[in-house]
């Protein structure tokens, strides 16, 4: 997405977007609450996975690796704001570009596609 | 100038035993002309010590994950009884259920290895508080702000953030189990390296301490390396692969050390 941010619009995408990232296994609800928000922004389904592959994934991915004791409630909207834009704004160059690079194109993990098939199939 | 007897030495060592086998401790059995053999031990032992460090590591993170699902799975059951008992009111539990899978969480950190809590602590965590959660499960389950709910359905949006607190996703805590399942195969193939080496030595008391030293070199060297690299600062307590580095980088010269620390102190019998 190449507009300029639009941080108040992208802060509810992004918050929404965590969720696919918890560790507590996720209710019809929480699919249906996600989705709301989701289509409440505005953004058609491919912006939307553009901004779960490049924005939220490279940041709360590893919450879903086998390393990590996962957070389970998912993380208040002001921490998801901080921690993206801080990926987002850090300065790149050489081999640390090339290493976003290739965190953008990896496979999301298996519990957050399935999520995110879930929730494609209620956006279309 | 090599001695006769230094001459003799080196034939002994390089006959084969009786089996007509050679041990992998054997084979660089050191003489002063053995200086690749000697060498070729020594990779081998920081090979075996670091693949017994990665899946003795790999078994207790594993552990200590399936030990958080099983305690916050048990979390709701507990309060639950609490509240039919009279105990405790719903929105002290929910309050509760809350705060109990926060330490339950630190625990399970505090629990896991360097490397996995560095990766674990890369976001930050402020955990949510109950009124956040309240607010959220209002919306989620009645579309409205939780102040404007019955005094019901707010019990039961507190019910519900108290059964949610215990309800880990399978396919996520499946992975612990992979992981405990890589660690405990890498710790097989470490084990078989050693009881074969034990197998085929000649002292085989001395190998089984030697096998036992480098095991424990590995573990403790590449835990100690990791913990004191976020200690003093070498790395971020938040960065797991700086952390992941040092701690192999840290149990592969601990293997070196005890495999040369062994081999002065008990210095391989001449046959």
């Amino acid at each position: 997405m190449t507009e300029p941010l639009n941080l108040e619009r992208r802060a509810a995408v992004w918050e929404a977007l965590s969720e696919l990232f918890v560790g507590k296994e996720l209710q019809d609800y929480d699919y249906a609450g996600i989705a709301k928000t989701l289509r409440a922004s505005g953004y058609s389904i491919d912006e939307l996975e553009k901004v779960l592959r490049e924005e939220v994934a490279p940041v709360f991915r590893s919450n879903l690796s086998a390393l990590a004791v996962p957070e389970m409630e998912g993380w208040a909207q002001d921490t998801v704001v901080k921690e993206i834009r801080a990926y987002l704004e850090r300065e790149r160059t050489g081999i640390s570009r090339l290493l976003m690079r290739l965190e953008t194109s990896r496979a999301l993990p298996d519990a957050a596609t399935k999520r995110w098939q879930r929730i494609r199939s209620l956006l279309s | 100038m090599i001695g006769k007897s230094q001459r003799e030495s080196e034939h002994r060592s390089r006959q084969p035993k009786k089996n007509g086998k050679m041990s992998m401790a054997d084979t660089h059995t050191a003489t002063p002309a053995s200086g690749e053999k000697r060498a070729l031990e020594e990779a081998l032992a920081g090979l075996q010590g670091t693949a017994s460090q990665f899946g003795a590591t790999c078994i207790n993170d594993a552990r200590a994950r399936l030990q958080y699902a099983r305690d916050i799975a048990a979390v709701p059951g507990e309060l639950r009884a609490a509240i039919d008992a009279g105990r405790i009111s719903v929105s002290d539990a929910a309050a509760q259920a809350s705060a109990l899978r926060n330490r339950i969480m630190e625990l399970a950190r505090r629990r896991s290895s360097p490397t996995a809590r560095a990766y674990a602590m890369r976001l930050k965590r402020e955990g949510r508080s109950v009124s956040e959660l309240s607010e959220k499960y209002a919306r989620r389950l009645y579309g409205n702000s939780f102040s404007a709910l019955s005094e019901q359905r707010q019990a039961s949006v507190f019910k519900e953030i108290i059964q949610a607190s215990g309800r880990p996703d399978e396919g996520v805590m499946r992975l612990a189990q992979q992981l405990g399942r890589a660690g405990r195969r890498l710790l097989l193939v470490s084990l078989a390296v050693a009881v074969y080496d034990v197998v085929e030595a000649d002292d085989k008391p001395r190998e089984v301490m030697r096998q036992s030293a480098l095991a424990g070199a590995g573990l403790i060297g590449g835990w100690a390396a990791g913990s004191a690299a976020v200690a003093v600062g070498v790395c971020a307590a938040t960065a797991p692969v700086c952390v992941g580095a040092i701690a192999f980088v840290g149990g592969l010269l601990a293997t070196y050390g005890a495999e040369a620390s062994f081999g002065s102190l008990y210095p391989r019998p001449t046959r």
